[in-house]
């Protein structure tokens, strides 16, 4: 009996009930024991899926089901037939990377090539790297459990400055030399190249990434696909040679000379399907819900925005085609929620038409609708309760800053009115808790601006009498190509200071703020230049990982690394001058230098600048740089 | 809405069994709403799925015996019930499955037939050094070892409300440190309260 429930749980074998008549033979029953085990580990098993499977690992770890993989519509080709094999790796837990929209589009479009094999990884937590390290297993992908030096290539999604010491790790536990110059002779070593937001300044991290990918992933990610395929048998200094030629691809060693440019790549979204055979994870993960990028880029050009700046221009999908990928979507993974995603949906000119087409389905079956990062300005109380007619979700807001001078200063353009007026309606409907993010630190900003903060909140919570009113308030970091690239970042004792102005709020709403050290650290590598590498292989050495997490920030790492490699901290969080050459300038993203100029001018004076899409032009530049203009439905 | 009760037995197994409870509910959810199941839904802010297991076992145990509560809003002829199962099988992961579905009258069968539990935990012998049978303190009703040459299975019969890891059982019967090593635990079977197979009670249940 035991024996076919061994079988039966290891692999289906039909002979199971044959055994049954022999339950009393113990021998015979230890040597099926024995044959399921060989069979197995020696036909399917890797040596690492043997030691998952059997050396009790993943009792001793939390959340297994992190390392398992095997999950609904992930993909397993055999690798023999097929002519490159892709790593994409986030690096950071499983949690978060599965949750990124980026990396489920270009997992989709390579494994539906035929000659490319994509799998998956992520950077295991503490008690499993341990585990690891124990048995010297190296860092591993989910679908066939096969260590990522044997790949021909493996890209890191770069999302956050604070994961970058992550990467360091994960190439350490692939047992991955770190710098590039200990590989580029190496032949056994993939290729490591990398793509995501922060490649729009990529030096920080020059030195351990053979080649940066800036701009949209869509139709790049086939075109390194085919040269890497050609070039397979070449050494690895001519396939790093060939990837240099590929518009938006940035390769350190290739372009020494930072004179040249590196254009950023677009793509019309129509052009493109929407990934809708996405993983369905099973552990509970940061945003567990199908994704649909209905729109890319934003033009409200808010001045401390980095995606508003350099996902430009906008680019909105058809709501036709988005209704009917929608729907395979919901087939395809039997999620009950669905987000419709871009950086502003409600700005989203095709929103009601595509609503309407799903909302009576979705109502029937009961398939919640989420639309993140809705503007206050916009907040539309009929879509609102359209949407929360399934389930209601939370309600979120981001005014951004206290008082209306600081709130020109970033142009975010929305009024005390517009505010007061989007929440008294949001209360009228029935919803009882709001979230708020603010910004404290930004430029220009006086002591009686973060007054106004705290009325703010006193009167969202007394006036129209929130039960439950959260704050969340962070230091604002500035971001390269932003308005904001020439503003001072203030330290985290200066935040501190604002703070507990901020704190005569407390009375009125639960406020959380973001630990300032964190913004330093992040402030540092954003504007950084080539010596920033040097910080973060220190803070690496040191033991710095998973930054993000509060629980793993330490920031007396990052503090004794800056002090060894003696880099003041001050030098990255200054002022930057008009006419100064930065670090960044050579990643051309359309966007005029004068317009960044001009925008932070008339921030000094509060003066708002209008969204192209409803306004008149802003001479951004990104249209006529790069000849591509807005995508609208109406 | 009007909704029709009835009990579903699925499997899991392979590295599925390092399934959490609630992950291993989300899957089965998620997997009815693929293989379209006319599930009920609950009412008001937040619809949710109804859908109840009598015990929540513990991560890394094999289930053979997932039985679990859920309501459908309409009443399936037995035909189409076999399609359904054939279509659930198709649309879950390696290591889940469906074998079953029984129509019952009302709710709480599951929790109110089900009164025991056969457990059966597999261990490699060379993992263990010493053992001792000790059920003292373990609230198992039958416990037994096999020996193998190379393996040494602990077999247990336990109440269902007196469900305890199988770590916490094997930590009572064997001298090292087994949470250490190799173990496959196994929810093998589920009983009533006269030790009968729960599939024949279930069938008196269902209509």
């Amino acid at each position: 009996m035991i024996s076919m429930l061994y079988t039966k749980t290891f692999v289906q074998l039909p002979w199971a009930s044959f055994i049954l008549k022999f339950r009393k033979n113990l021998s015979l029953r230890n040597n099926i024991y024995l044959l399921v085990l060989r069979v197995r580990e020696e036909k399917k098993m890797n040596n690492i899926n043997r030691w998952l499977q059997t050396s009790g690992v993943l009792h001793r770890v939390r959340k297994p089901s992190r390392y398992i993989g095997n999950e609904w519509n992930s993909v397993i080709k055999n690798s023999k037939k097929i002519s490159l094999r892709f790593a994409l790796v986030f690096p950071d837990l499983y949690e978060v990377g599965i949750s990124n929209l980026g990396l489920r589009i270009l997992y989709d479009i390579l494994n539906n090539r035929e000659d490319v094999f994509a799998e998956r990884a992520y950077l295991p937590w503490k008690d499993m790297i341990e585990e690891m390290e124990k048995v010297n297993v190296p860092l591993f992908t989910l679908e066939t459990k096969t260590p990522l030096t044997e790949f021909d290539v493996i890209g890191f999604s770069l999302q956050y400055e604070l994961s970058y010491t992550n990467v360091l790790l994960a190439l350490e536990l692939s047992k991955i030399p770190i710098l590039f110059e200990d590989r580029i002779e190496r032949e056994d070593i993939p290729l490591i190249i990398a793509g995501g937001p922060c490649t729009t300044n990529p030096l920080p991290m020059e030195r351990f990434i053979d080649a940066f990918v800036v701009g949209d992933g869509e139709e790049i990610i086939n075109e390194i696909a085919e040269a890497l395929i050609q070039t397979k048998r070449l050494r690895k200094v001519r396939k790093l040679e060939t990837l240099s030629k590929i518009k938006g691809i940035y390769v350190p060693v290739f372009h020494k000379n930072k004179n040249i440019k590196i254009t950023k790549r677009i793509v019309n979204l129509n052009d493109y399907p929407i990934p809708t055979k996405q993983i369905v994870p099973y552990m509970d993960t940061i945003h567990d819900r199908g994704i649909i990028e209905v729109m890319r880029g934003c033009n409200r050009g808010c001045r401390f925005c980095h995606a508003g700046m350099i996902y430009r221009p906008v680019r909105e999908r058809e709501p036709r085609t988005l209704a009917k990928s929608i729907n395979e979507l919901v087939e395809n993974t039997g999620y009950e929620e669905i987000s419709l995603l871009s950086l502003s949906t409600s700005d989203c000119t095709g929103l009601n038409d595509l609503l309407e087409m799903i909302l009576p389905k979705f109502e029937k079956n009961k398939i919640a609708i989420s639309v993140p990062s809705t503007r206050v300005d916009a907040f539309n109380v009929d879509i609102a309760n359209k949407i929360s007619k399934i389930r209601r979700t939370g309600l979120t807001f981001a005014p951004e800053a206290g008082s209306q001078r600081m709130r020109n200063v970033i142009n975010k353009n929305i009024s005390y009115d517009d505010i007061f007026e989007a929440l008294k309606k949001a209360k009228e409907s029935g919803w009882t808790r709001v979230k708020l993010y603010f910004m404290i630190g930004l430029p220009f900003e006086k002591d009686d601006d973060i007054l106004e903060m705290v009325d703010l909140i006193k009167t969202i919570k007394s006036n129209l009498r929130f039960k439950e009113v959260n704050v969340s308030v962070a230091t604002l970091v500035p971001k390269p190509h932003t308005p904001f690239q020439f503003a001072k970042q203030i330290s985290p004792e200066e935040s501190f200071r604002r703070f507990e102005i901020l704190k005569k709020a407390r009375k009125y709403a639960k406020i959380f703020l973001h630990n300032p050290f964190k913004s330093l650290i992040e402030g540092i590598i954003s504007r950084g230049d080539e010596k920033i590498s040097k910080l973060i292989l220190k803070a690496h050495m040191k033991g710095a990982a998973f930054d993000d997490w509060e629980e793993s920030f330490n920031f007396n790492i990052w503090k004794e690394a800056l002090q060894e490699i003696e880099i003041d901290p001050n030098e990255y969080i200054r002022e930057r001058g008009y006419n100064e050459k930065l670090p960044w300038d050579f990643i051309e993203l359309g966007i005029d230098r004068n317009f960044l100029v001009r925008e932070y001018e008339k921030s000094k004076n509060a003066l708002t600048t209008e969204d192209c899409r409803w306004g008149r032009c802003t001479y951004c530049g990104v249209c006529y740089n790069l000849g591509v203009s807005n995508i609208l439905v109406h | 809405m009007e909704f029709y009760t009835y009990i579903g037995r699925v499997k899991k197994t392979g590295v599925l069994r390092f399934l959490s409870n609630m992950e291993y509910m989300r899957s089965i959810e998620r997997t009815l709403r693929r293989a379209k199941f006319p599930i009920w839904m609950t009412q008001g802010f937040h619809p949710r799925i109804k859908l109840s297991f009598p015990i929540a076992l513990a991560t890394g145990t094999v289930d053979l015996t997932g039985f679990f509560e859920f309501r459908m809003v309409e009443d399936i002829p037995k035909d189409r019930i076999k399609n359904l199962i054939k279509e659930f099988n198709l649309k879950a992961p390696k290591g889940l499955s469906m074998t079953n579905i029984w129509k019952v009258e009302k709710s709480g069968v599951l929790s109110n037939v089900i009164e025991y539990y056969e457990f059966k935990i597999i261990m490699k012998r060379s993992d263990i050094s010493d053992y001792h049978m000790n059920k003292n303190d373990l609230n198992v009703i039958d416990l037994d070892f096999v020996k193998l040459k190379d393996f040494v299975v602990v077999e247990y019969i336990i109440a269902r409300n007196k469900i305890t890891k199988p770590e916490n059982v094997l930590d009572n019967l064997i001298s090292n440190t087994v949470n250490k090593t190799f173990y496959i635990p196994i929810c093998y079977k589920a009983f009533d309260k006269n030790f009968n197979n729960i599939v024949k009670t279930i069938e008196q249940f269902s209509v």
